[in-house]
C-alpha cells in the first residue's frame, strides 16, 4: 500500500461506487422500454383503448423512473461532493 | 370520460400536489435548514424539472404506442436516456452552484413519486378501506 494515500483510496472506491450506483438506472430503462413495447402491442390489438393504456403506463413509468434517479444522485454525490473525503 | 381529458386532469392534480408538497417542504426547510433561500430555489427547480420530465414522458409514450414492439422499445429507452441526462445536468448544477441547495433539488425531483401515489393510488378511500377485507367466494 506504499504510495497510495488514504484520500486516493477513498476517491478510487467512490468512483467504483458511483459506477455501481449507475446500474440502478439500467433496470428502470429496460423496464420502461419493455412496458412501452407491450403498450404498443396492446394498442395494436385494441386501438380504442389507447388513452387508458397511455394513462396507466404514464403513471407507472413516472413512479418507476424515480428509482433510477436515486442511483444517479448517489453517483453524482460520490463524484462531485464526496462526503467520505471529509471524514478522513 | 375522454382519456385525454382524464390525463390532463391527472396532470393538474399532480401539479397541485407538487405545489402543496413544495409549500410544506419550504416551511420545514425554513425552520431546519440554514440556507433556506437556496433550499427553496433548489426545491422549485427540482419540482419544475420533475413535472416537465413527466410531460416529456407522456409525449414519448403517446408516440411509442403507435409504433411496432421493437421500435417502441428502442424509442422509449433512447428518450429515457435523454431524460436521465437532463436530470443528471440539473443535479450536477445544484451540486456545484452555491445558490442552489442540492437537498432541495433532490427532494423536488423525488417529490413526484409520493404525489403520484397520493393523488392516484391512495385517493380512493373505498379501496383503502377494503384493502384488508377478505374476498368472499
Amino acid at each position: 500500500m506504499e504510495g497510495i494515500t488514504s484520500e486516493a483510496l477513498v476517491l478510487a472506491a467512490s468512483a467504483i461506487g458511483a459506477g455501481l450506483a449507475m446500474i440502478a438506472g439500467i433496470g428502470a430503462g429496460i423496464g420502461q422500454g419493455y412496458a412501452a413495447g407491450k403498450g404498443a402491442e396492446s394498442v395494436g390489438r385494441q386501438p380504442e383503448a389507447q388513452g387508458d393504456i397511455v394513462r396507466t403506463m404514464l403513471l407507472g413509468a413516472a413512479v418507476a423512473e424515480t428509482t433510477g434517479i436515486y442511483g444517479l444522485i448517489i453517483a453524482l454525490v460520490l463524484l462531485f461532493v464526496n462526503p467520505l473525503v471529509g471524514m478522513l | 370520460m375522454d382519456p385525454r381529458a382524464q390525463i390532463q386532469q391527472d396532470f393538474v392534480k399532480i401539479i397541485k400536489g407538487m405545489i402543496l408538497g413544495n409549500v410544506v417542504l419550504i416551511v420545514i426547510g425554513a425552520f431546519f435548514i440554514e440556507e433556506a433561500m437556496a433550499f427553496t430555489l433548489g426545491l422549485i427547480l427540482g419540482s419544475v424539472i420533475a413535472v416537465l420530465n413527466m410531460r416529456l414522458l407522456y409525449l414519448t409514450l403517446n408516440r411509442a404506442v403507435t409504433m411496432s414492439f421493437r421500435r417502441a422499445q428502442i424509442f422509449t429507452v433512447s428518450r429515457y436516456i435523454l431524460r436521465y441526462i437532463i436530470i443528471g445536468i440539473v443535479v450536477y448544477a445544484s451540486l456545484t452552484a452555491d445558490h442552489l441547495h442540492p437537498l432541495g433539488t433532490i427532494l423536488g425531483l423525488l417529490l413526484i413519486k409520493p404525489v403520484i401515489l397520493a393523488t392516484q393510488l391512495f385517493e380512493d378511500k373505498a379501496f383503502l378501506k377494503n384493502v384488508f377485507v377478505r374476498k368472499k367466494d
